[in-house]
């Protein structure tokens, strides 16, 4: 398991750079336009996005074959990039908080309802796509799991609606909705553990 | 010890518009096994599922003596080398070494090191700066430093120079110098098994036609090249595959001594790989 993370984090550090212009670029943008907590989401879910992209690079590489065949348990293939995302959203939500603490700071617009707001959709956005996107670049192929990472997004954001929808109180509705994203996490990680782990790679 | 490395036994895969039929065949230790046969004759598929990339139907395969080919002590032992590219672009042979490091319990930098020495291929250059040569050349040493029993090459040297084939077929028999240690190799190239290999397994349509000792191909094996007058006098119960070629009949048959004591005048010459494979799946078989 270390050596296959290993090997991403060999692969994503090769793109970091492009990632880290995108952000900055995003983040800067976003951040004046609507809340600077916007941040810690777009960190969240770049970061994560990256994860699910090394999926398609070692299709492409050839390495999802030789992983077949390495001394390591086709369960532990599927755990690593499911670890893989928790790390790279984790590092991304910690990033994205202590700029956004840091900007709110300066800008002295400190709100702690919005942070917990912005919070909670960040872990939400991260957890609802991962659970999409990591089964689907493992089970399609690489045009068809670019889909599935287009359509990851808006289908959260329209979980998001239906839960204010359902409950008056944002905070509630984003912790709901994080929670959901945390249980359909889990789901997911299972099902690729239990199905998608044995499919035919050749 | 075992005395074969592998064992597959009545392989059966099922795809809609593709059979692997009842494929059985083994490698004896300190040996290699060559897997011929056209495109899409199923030696990749047999080789998948030898390596359990892909699940098969029914049959058996023994791999290092023991039926569960995923257990990860099996795998140490395995060396696999795939046509075309084996890892990420970004690599380098030094990075590649890390990972395999935490991935093999068996890992042998220092031997890892060597091998990249020997074949002149730099450590810290990113493999996509390498040739496709080099990139064959780094998977094979990649395969070799694990304390390997095992070697699978599936279209290894396909698309390589014949300096580079050259020297890739004098690592595969250095390999073999240790007779715990054995090799199965498909390939299209025929005249590379010719050089090396112990054993030819010919697959045709998804079915093993023959599985026969090299020597006994090359020394036994002949085709009697005649007329349509002597053609027809030749007993068609020694006759494994004829055709008709412009000019002649090329006749295959097994014993060729045998053949050239009941017709003395006939010419018969020794048959060559590519030609046993040309007769089989061009020919006609009684």
């Amino acid at each position: 398991m270390k050596g296959l993370l290993l090997k991403d984090y060999y692969l994503i550090r090769s793109v970091l750079y492009i990632i880290l212009v995108v952000f900055a670029v995003i983040g800067i943008g976003m951040s004046f336009l609507t809340s600077t907590w916007v941040l810690t989401v777009i960190a969240t879910v770049m970061l994560g996005m990256i994860s699910v992209t090394t999926i398609n690079m070692d299709k492409t590489s050839g390495w999802r074959k030789v992983s077949g065949v390495l001394p390591v348990s086709k369960k532990a293939i599927m755990d690593s990039k499911y670890i893989l995302y928790l790390l790279l959203s984790g590092i991304g939500f910690l990033l994205g908080v202590t700029l956004s603490i840091m900007v709110s700071l300066f800008k002295n617009q400190l709100d702690f309802n919005t942070m917990l707001l912005f919070i909670s959709i960040s872990i939400a956005l991260a957890l609802f796509s991962g659970s999409i996107t990591i089964p689907c670049s493992f089970l399609f192929s690489e045009e068809k799991s670019m889909l599935s990472l287009i359509i990851a997004y808006p289908l959260s954001a329209t979980i998001f609606v239906g839960a204010a929808l359902l409950f008056d109180n944002k905070m509630v509705a984003c912790s709901m909705v994080s929670l959901l994203g945390i249980v359909l996490y889990i789901v997911s990680w299972n099902i690729a553990r239990k199905y998608i782990a044995y499919k035919e790679i050749a | 010890m075992q005395n074969n490395a592998l064992v597959v036994n009545n392989l059966t895969k099922k795809y809609r518009d593709f059979v692997l039929d009842k494929v059985s065949f083994s490698i004896p230790c300190g040996t290699i096994v060559g897997l011929i046969g056209e495109n899409g004759a199923g030696k990749s598929t047999t080789i998948n599922a030898i390596l359990g990339l892909i699940n098969y139907d029914s049959g058996n395969i023994e791999l290092l003596g023991k039926q569960d080919t995923q257990d990860d002590n099996v795998r140490n032992q395995i060396g696999v080398v795939f046509d075309g590219n084996n890892y990420p672009d970004v690599l380098s042979a030094q990075k590649l070494n890390r990972v395999f490091k935490q991935i093999y319990s068996t890992w042998d930098e220092s031997k890892f090191f060597s091998l990249l020495k020997k074949m002149s291929l730099p450590a810290n250059k990113k493999i996509k700066e390498f040739s496709k040569g080099m990139k064959m050349k780094l998977s094979i040493a990649a395969a070799l430093s694990h304390n390997s029993k095992l070697l699978v090459l599936d279209e290894a040297t396909s698309g390589l120079d014949p300096v580079v084939r050259d020297d890739i077929l004098d690592m595969f028999l250095e390999f073999v110098q240790d007779e715990n240690n054995s090799i199965l190799v498909s390939s299209h190239i025929t005249s590379d098994l010719e050089k090396v290999a112990d054993y030819i397994v010919f697959i045709h349509e998804g079915r093993v036609v023959f599985c026969k000792s090299k020597d006994e191909l090359r020394y036994k094996y002949g085709i009697i090249r005649c007329g349509t007058a002597q053609f027809d006098t030749i007993d068609k119960e020694e006759v494994i595959a004829y055709r008709k070629q412009d000019y002649e009949w090329e006749i295959l048959i097994a014993d060729r001594d045998k053949a050239q004591r009941k017709y003395p005048k006939a010419v018969i010459d020794p048959a060559t790989i590519d030609e046993i494979m040309l007769l089989y799946v061009k020919g006609e078989t009684k």
